[in-house]
C-alpha cells in the first residue's frame, strides 16, 4: 500500500536500525580511532625517500654520485659530496638534503640509484609546525639502518641484500685476476679543481662557488684554461698516469659542465684526458675508479668496459665508444 | 512572572513594590538566557554524535570524555576567530542581522510554559505573540543576505523569505485548530485544555484525529520556519555555500547559529504547549513536587522533539526549491484547512464515537485525494535508439 510519504518513513526506520545498531554492534563502526590506532600501511606504500646504512650510520651506501639529484624530478634533492682538506672526494655526501614539502614522492631517485643507497619510507608522520626549513630534511634525519628498511619493506629489502651480496662476490672474483691493473689505479688521487684558474683566493666566494666559476670562465674563455693546461697534459705521460693534476687543473672536471663543453675544453688534450672529459665528472666510483682513474684505465687498455659510468649513462658510453674508435682502438 | 510576583510578596512583606516586581522581571529573563542557550550548546553535540551513529560513525569524542566539552570549545574556537565584514558590505545592517537573529527566538521561549502557572509572560495572546515574533527572524535573514553584498547570501536570503511565508500559512492554520479546541490563544489555557484523561496523558491533542494532522503540519511548518534540514534550503551548501550567513565569521557566524538552534528549539517546545500537553504528565501539577515534575515532563518532551528533528535531519534529504514550494501550498495548505472543517465537526458532533468515526474519515479521505492529485507517477523507463 502506498501513500505520501511512505518512503520518508521507511527512511526514518533504515537511519533508526543504523543509529542503535551502531551501540550494539562493534562491527558498524568501522572508523579508526587514529592517534590510539593505526592502519597498518602495506609494504607497497611509500612516502618519502630516506638513506639505508649497513650497521653503523658511517657507513652509508650513499656516494654522492648525484645521480638522483640529476634525476629527481621536482628537484627537491640536494647533495654535496664530502672532501678531505686536500680536496680529495670521500665517496659520501657531506650535505644531503630533501625537501619534503616539494618531493613528489615518484619513487625515481630509488629507481637511478645504482646502490640502493635510497628508498622509499612509508612513514606518514611527518607534519611539522613550520612550512619552510622544518620540511627539509639532512642528512642525519635522512639515514636510516638496513634493519629499519627490513621491518618497514621486509621482501624488497631481502631482493636488496640478495643483490648486493652478489654484486660483491662478482667484484670479489673479478678483483682477483684483475688486481694488477687495479692496483695500480688505485694510487691515482683524484686532483682537487681547488687551484685552476682565473678567481683569486680573496675572492668572496666559498670553494665550490670558486671552483664552479673557474670551470664556467675557462669554458667561456677557450684561450685560458686549454692554454694553460695543454702543455702541462702534454708532458704527462698517459701510461703512467699523472700523479696529481697539472697545475691548471682539468677545466672539464665539473659536473655542473655538458658533454659539448667538457668535450670543448678538452679538445687539445691527451687521448686520456679526452676520455675523461667524457665522464660524468662526479667521481662517484661506480665504476670502481674515480674519473681520471676510470680513463687512465681505459687508455692504458685495463679496462675494456665502456660502460661503467652510470652517472653518464648512454651518453658517455657513445662518447668512449666513438673516441674509442677514432684512436683505433675498437 | 506572576507566580514569582505573588511568592516574593508573601515572603518579604515589607519589601517595597518596585524590587520585587524587579526580580520577579529578572528572573525569567535569567532563565531564558541561561538554560535555552545552554540547552543548544548541547542539542549541537547530541546532534553531532546522532548523526554520527545514524552514520556509523562516533561523532565527536575528542574534547572531554565523550565529546562533552566539544560545545565549550567550539564557541571559544568562534569567539576567537576574525570577523571579517566584506568590504562592500552595508556595514550597519551587517552587524544588525546576527543579533536580530537571536532576539526573537528568545522572545519566543516567554511564552513557553514549564510549569503550572510558570510561564515567563502569561500572555493571553501567548500563541499569537510567538507567531509574530517567530517571523520576525526571517527580517534577520534577509538583513545578512542584503548586507553582505554578495550573490549567494542574496538567493539564500530570498529563498528564506521565500519558504518561511510559505510555511507560516499552513503552520498557522494548524495552531487555529488547537486554538478552537481550548477556547484560548493563551498557551497556559491550552496546556490547561489537554489536562484531563488518564494520567494527565490522555487529554492531550495529538491523541484526537485533528490533533494528530495537527501536530504533522505543525512540525513540518516548525522546520521549515526555522531552516532545519529537510527545508534547509536558504543555505544549502552544494548550491549557494551557505546562503545567507556565507559572509559571516567567528561570533556573528555563532550567533546566526544559535537563533537557529533556538528557534527550533522554541518551536519544539511550542509543538509540545499545543500537542504534547506542554508540562502534563504523571504527577505533574501544582505545588512543589508538581512543578518539579512539570518541568521534569516539559523538558523531557522538548528533549523528544529535539530528538526527532535530529532523527529526520539524519535521514531525509533536502527537498528541491519547486518541491519545497509544492508541497507547502499543494498538500500542507488544503490539509490544514481541512483540519479546521474537522475539529468544528468534532465540537458539533453529539456524541465522542460519532465524533471520532466523522474526523477520521474526513481526515484520511482527504489525505488520500491528496496523495493522488499530488502523485508524481512512475517515470517511463528510457529506452535508447542506438546504445542498447
Amino acid at each position: 500500500m502506498g501513500f505520501l510519504g511512505k518512503g520518508l518513513l521507511e527512511g526514518m526506520a533504515v537511519t533508526a536500525r543504523n543509529f542503535v545498531g551502531s551501540y550494539f554492534d562493534k562491527e558498524r563502526l568501522v572508523t579508526v580511532q587514529y592517534p590510539e590506532e593505526r592502519v597498518e600501511v602495506p609494504e607497497n606504500s611509500r612516502t618519502f625517500p630516506f638513506l639505508v646504512y649497513d650497521g653503523t650510520a658511517d657507513k652509508m651506501r650513499c656516494v654522492a654520485c648525484k645521480i638522483c639529484e640529476t634525476e629527481c624530478p621536482p628537484q627537491c634533492i640536494y647533495i654535496v659530496m664530502e672532501r678531505d682538506e686536500k680536496g680529495k672526494p670521500l665517496q659520501r655526501p657531506k650535505v644531503f638534503d630533501i625537501d619534503i614539502s616539494v618531493c613528489m614522492q615518484c619513487q625515481i631517485c630509488v629507481e637511478v640509484c645504482p646502490f640502493e643507497a635510497i628508498k622509499m619510507d612509508n612513514d606518514y608522520e611527518k607534519s611539522q609546525y613550520g612550512r619552510f626549513d622544518e620540511l627539509v630534511e639532512h642528512l642525519p634525519d635522512l639515514l636510516k639502518s638496513n634493519e629499519y628498511y627490513h621491518k618497514v619493506k621486509p621482501s624488497e629489502a631481502t631482493i636488496v641484500d640478495a643483490k648486493l651480496k652478489a654484486d660483491a662476490e662478482k667484484k670479489a672474483k673479478k678483483a682477483a685476476p684483475a688486481a694488477k691493473p687495479a692496483a695500480a689505479a688505485a694510487p691515482i688521487p683524484a686532483a682537487a679543481p681547488a687551484a685552476r684558474i682565473v678567481i683569486p683566493e680573496d675572492a668572496p666566494f666559498n670553494p665550490e662557488q670558486r671552483a664552479w666559476l673557474s670551470g664556467f670562465l675557462s669554458s667561456l674563455s677557450p684561450g685560458v684554461a686549454p692554454a694553460a693546461a695543454a702543455p702541462q697534459v702534454a708532458s704527462t705521460a698517459p701510461a703512467t698516469a699523472p700523479a696529481e693534476a697539472p697545475a691548471g687543473g682539468w677545466p672539464w672536471h665539473d659536473p655542473g659542465l655538458g658533454m659539448a663543453q667538457r668535450m670543448d675544453l678538452a679538445k687539445t688534450a691527451s687521448f686520456a684526458d679526452k676520455l675523461m672529459a667524457a665522464m660524468a665528472q662526479t667521481d662517484c666510483h661506480a665504476c670502481g675508479y674515480d674519473c681520471r682513474g676510470y680513463a687512465d684505465a681505459i687508455a692504458g687498455g685495463a679496462e675494456a668496459d665502456l660502460s661503467l659510468c652510470l652517472p653518464g649513462e648512454a651518453e658517455t658510453q657513445r662518447k668512449l665508444e666513438e673516441l674509442m674508435k677514432e684512436a683505433g682502438k675498437l | 512572572m506572576e507566580t514569582i510576583y505573588q511568592l516574593l510578596r508573601s515572603t518579604f512583606a515589607k519589601a517595597p513594590d518596585a524590587v520585587l516586581l524587579a526580580i520577579a522581571i529578572a528572573i525569567p529573563i535569567l532563565f531564558i538566557v541561561a538554560v535555552y542557550p545552554l540547552i543548544f550548546a548541547y542539542t549541537t553535540l547530541v546532534e553531532r554524535k546522532a548523526l554520527g551513529r545514524v552514520q556509523n560513525r562516533y561523532g565527536p569524542n575528542r574534547v572531554g570524555r565523550w565529546g562533552i566539552l566539544q560545545p565549550i570549545a567550539d564557541g571559544l574556537k568562534l569567539m576567537l576567530k576574525e570577523d571579517i565584514v566584506p568590504r562592500s558590505a552595508d556595514k550597519l545592517v551587517h552587524f544588525l542581522a546576527p543579533v536580530m537573529a537571536v532576539i526573537p527566538s528568545l522572545l519566543l521561549f516567554s511564552v513557553v510554559p514549564i510549569a503550572p502557572g510558570l510561564v515567563p509572560v502569561n500572555l493571553n495572546i501567548g500563541i499569537l505573540f510567538a507567531f509574530a515574533v517567530s517571523t520576525a527572524s526571517v527580517l534577520a535573514l534577509f538583513m545578512g543576505g542584503w548586507a553582505s553584498r554578495n550573490k549567494f547570501s542574496l538567493l539564500g536570503a530570498m529563498r528564506a523569505v521565500a519558504q518561511v511565508v510559505s510555511y507560516e500559512v499552513p503552520m498557522v492554520l494548524a495552531a487555529v485548530a488547537i486554538v478552537m479546541a481550548a477556547g484560548s490563544l493563551s498557551t497556559l489555557a491550552i496546556v490547561k485544555a489537554q489536562s484531563h484523561g488518564f494520567a494527565n496523558i490522555g487529554g492531550w491533542f495529538v491523541w484526537r484525529p485533528w490533533g494528530f494532522v495537527g501536530f504533522v503540519l505543525f512540525t513540518i511548518g516548525a522546520m521549515a520556519e526555522s531552516a532545519r534540514t529537510p527545508f534547509d534550503i536558504p543555505e544549502a551548501e552544494s548550491e549557494i555555500i551557505a546562503g545567507y550567513h556565507t559572509e559571516y565569521s567567528g561570533f556573528k557566524f555563532a550567533l546566526f547559529q544559535l537563533g537557529e538552534y533556538l528557534a527550533a528549539i522554541a518551536m519544539a517546545g511550542i509543538t509540545v504547549t499545543m500537542f504534547l500537553g506542554g508540562y502534563l504528565g504523571p504527577g505533574s501539577g501544582p505545588g512543589f513536587f508538581g512543578g518539579l515534575m512539570s518541568a521534569f515532563w516539559f523538558f523531557t518532551k522538548l528533549g523528544a522533539m529535539i530528538l526527532l528533528n535530529i532523527w529526520i535531519r539524519g535521514t531525509w534529504p533536502r527537498v528541491r526549491v519547486d518541491q519545497l514550494m509544492a508541497f507547502a501550498w499543494k498538500v500542507l495548505l488544503p490539509m490544514s484547512l481541512i483540519n479546521i472543517v474537522a475539529v468544528g465537526v468534532w465540537q458539533y458532533m453529539p456524541s465522542r464515537g460519532l465524533a471520532w468515526a466523522a474526523t477520521t474519515l474526513v481526515l484520511v479521505l482527504s489525505f488520500v485525494i491528496l496523495s493522488k492529485l499530488n502523485a508524481t507517477g512512475t517515470i517511463e523507463r528510457r529506452t535508447y535508439r542506438y546504445a542498447s
